[in-house]
């Protein structure tokens, strides 16, 4: 079970996901914890269901990632068919045919085991970063059939079994002027009462990256493990203050 | 004399029916220290989202832990208390042994004040006192400060 966070900020992107997997024994399904953002090249990728699948599509992200990072998604790259026919496909719709390609083999796979689509093993994707040439910070969902929106003029992307959870929360606090620092906090605190809530069956540690820009380049944090018990303390203050205000007698 | 030392004596340090101190309540005590008994030498705070912050006192509490010099307590609400453990009385013995009564009994002071306040309380307090280190803090100063 995954929830992973895209928050646009005045000053960057914060990136942030629970850190608790599940998988399947021939005991029973077991808990894991387990790391759901990874940086490839100027690109942080992150992606909720089955870590196979998850793995696989990452595997193909990867042989793009410094294209992306230093051209943007629009370049064209060369494809040579069986009969030596040349065509030109954006790498961005190279890899929504390559992410298309595994979902559906998995649910194909799947059906003809399982006699249903229902459980088929896929593969949701998020993937931040800045785009030098559109100079912007860009959140590109991709859906296991290989459709895909960008995020980052809503201001926010979620994905992973938690992601109501998440919407409901974000929307009330999401504001276009919010800078990193609150940015990191927010992202923290909605996956911190989802794990709280424990529905969803996450788990922390609770894993948060940023993006900034310098001089035109990318900056890429992740979060060091006194810079999140940091945030706890301050998320402990922020629900102090919630609770000081709603007690206040009127 | 070593911060890390002087973290250990704050955490060990008995006022009341306080044996368990959390981490703000050790974050805002060790700046009080800092600031109140003019140590040198000692943790650097910057201001944070929820005011005064030092990044390297997390990792020394890390540090204290690993060494079993004192040990975490489940809150219930996902984050933990500390607590001085046996190894760590010792530990401090020794160190107080070093210091001038002077520190002990500011130390023991601010711990007083700490442990008679809420955390906003405390907040509170810190902030009227070092705005400088307000000036992140995701809290609404004139609403806390009313």
């Amino acid at each position: 079970m995954t929830l992973i966070i895209a928050i646009k900020c005045k000053d960057g992107l914060v990136f942030a996901s629970d850190g608790q997997a599940t998988s399947f024994s021939s005991g029973g399904p077991i808990r894991q914890k387990y790391k759901k953002i990874y940086r490839i090249e100027d690109l942080l990728f992150g992606a909720a269901g089955t870590i196979g699948v998850i793995q696989r599509c990452m595997e193909e992200v990867k042989k793009f990632g410094k294209l992306i990072s230093e051209k943007g998604l629009n370049t064209l790259i060369e494809e040579r068919s069986p009969e030596g026919k040349v065509t030109f496909i954006s790498v961005r719709d190279k890899i929504r045919q390559l992410i298309f390609s595994i979902n559906k083999y998995e649910l194909e796979r799947h059906k003809g085991f399982h006699g249903t689509e229902e459980g088929a093993p896929v593969a949701n994707i998020l993937i931040a970063f800045y785009d030098k040439q559109e100079k912007k910070f860009r959140i590109w969902h991709i859906s296991p059939d290989g459709g895909e929106e960008f995020l980052e003029e809503l201001g926010y992307g979620c994905t992973g079994i938690g992601d109501t959870f998440a919407h409901a929360f974000i929307k009330d606090y999401y504001d276009p002027e919010l800078n990193v620092e609150k940015g990191k906090l927010l992202a923290y605190r909605i996956i911190k009462d989802a794990i709280e809530i424990g529905a969803f069956g996450l788990g922390e540690p609770i894993d948060i990256w940023t993006i900034t820009v310098k001089d035109e380049k990318p900056e890429i944090h992740n979060l060091t493990s006194d810079e999140i018990l940091a945030l706890n303390d301050t998320y402990l203050v922020w629900k102090e203050m919630e609770r000081k205000i709603f007690m206040e007698k009127t | 004399m070593r911060k890390r030392d002087v973290l250990l004596y704050f955490i060990y340090v008995p006022v009341g029916n306080l044996e368990l101190i959390s981490p703000i309540q050790i974050m805002k005590g060790l700046f009080l220290i800092k600031q109140e008994l003019k140590l040198e030498d000692f943790y650097e705070f910057e201001p944070y989202l929820y005011g005064p912050c030092s990044f390297e006192v997390y990792r020394d509490l890390e540090f204290l832990t690993e060494e079993k010099l004192i040990t975490k307590i489940p809150s219930g609400r996902g984050w933990f208390y500390y607590k001085i453990t046996p190894l760590g009385r010792s530990r401090v013995e020794e160190f107080s042994k070093t210091i001038s009564e002077k520190l002990v009994q500011g130390i023991l002071e601010i711990k007083k004040l700490i442990a008679g306040k809420s955390i906003l309380e405390l907040l509170r307090y810190i902030y009227s006192k070092y705005p400088e280190y307000a000036k992140n803090s995701i809290i609404n100063l004139e609403a806390l400060m009313k």
